[in-house]
């Protein structure tokens, strides 16, 4: 009884949900690629290289355009299945450009640590080894007063 | 001794130069200072010039739209085409409150640029037409386009064909 109740009140939210094919497939077309966009956004900011994405993203732009100028499904349906592998793909690249961003972290640091290490070592030997080969250098030299 | 002190203020007063230097292009290098976009229509001859001006009714003209990205990000941008007189308005708060009259869109990372051939024309013969072209750039937000304040006009007198 309590399933069947539950079934009941579930349908019609399901019946509305676009993701269930209600929208006819322009919009569904629309509607993912707007989705589509927000995730390559995503993967762009946490440094992904999405320049694969973008293009595949502006080809289904242009299926999309040519479905619904020649009002023809099957340019539409290959511009959602394009759009839909562009949202498979993003976190993937969102993953890899997570992976490049701490990498870089990761060099960022040891640059700073190589910076700091060079000072101490400077601060510490340097005089030392400027004026030893300095005076080597120069021991030949002759002062006439 | 006082020369080994000012030889060692000196390398490190570079060394805490080219630390600093080497610091801030690391965390901020490719920070774009001020973002922006463009939006520009070129004609038939893909040159800033020889606009259409005088048409007939169906007659169809070919004009060039560019979009630029130097927003710092990838953006999705749609250039919506309207249709208006000498009285609506437009402005770059505004868009202009008229229908769209054709829509092309593009996904462009930053420092990309879009030019695309566009052949439009006109079913309505009159006079004073102003044939505007807004960008309208997708926001992520509001998971909505909004308008970016640039547009471009043309204005346009539509006339009947002559009959024989």
């Amino acid at each position: 009884m309590v399933s069947a109740l539950f079934l009941i009140s579930v349908t019609p939210i399901i019946a509305l949900n676009p993701a269930f094919g209600e929208f006819p497939l322009k919009e569904r077309v629309r509607l993912e690629l707007a989705e589509a966009f927000v995730a390559v956004a995503e993967a762009e900011r946490l440094s992904g290289d999405v320049s694969g994405l973008v293009d595949e993203l502006n080809q289904a732009l242009i299926l999309l355009g040519e479905g619904e100028m020649k009002n023809d499904e099957v340019i539409l349906q290959e511009a959602l299945s394009k759009v839909e592998d562009v949202v498979a793909r993003a976190p993937v690249v969102k993953q890899g450009g997570v992976a490049a961003m701490q990498a870089r972290t990761v060099q960022s640091w040891l640059v700073v640590g190589v910076v700091v290490a060079l000072g101490v070592i400077v601060w510490r030997y340097e005089p030392r080894i400027f004026w030893r080969l300095w005076v080597r250098n120069k021991r030949r030299w002759k002062v006439k007063a | 001794m006082i020369a080994d002190e000012q030889v060692m203020a000196v390398v490190l007063a570079v060394l805490v130069v080219v630390g600093v230097f080497a610091g801030s292009q690391t965390f901020f290098g490719g920070r774009v200072v001020e973002p922006f976009s463009e939006l520009g229509v070129l004609g038939p001859e893909m040159k800033i010039g020889d606009y259409p001006r005088e048409l007939i009714v169906e007659e169809s003209f070919t004009l060039y739209l560019y979009v630029g990205n130097h927003e710092g990000r990838v953006m999705y941008y749609a250039v919506l085409v309207k249709l208006g007189n000498g009285t609506t308005s437009i402005s770059d708060e505004e868009p202009m409150d008229v229908p769209v009259f054709a829509r092309y869109e593009v996904v462009l990372l930053n420092g990309k640029n879009w030019t695309r051939p566009v052949t439009l024309s006109v079913e309505e013969p009159g006079v004073n037409y102003k044939l505007v072209f807004e960008l309208w750039a997708y926001n992520e937000g509001v998971r909505d386009f909004k308008y970016n304040g640039k547009w471009c006009q043309l204005w346009l007198n539509v006339t009947k064909p002559a009959v024989p």
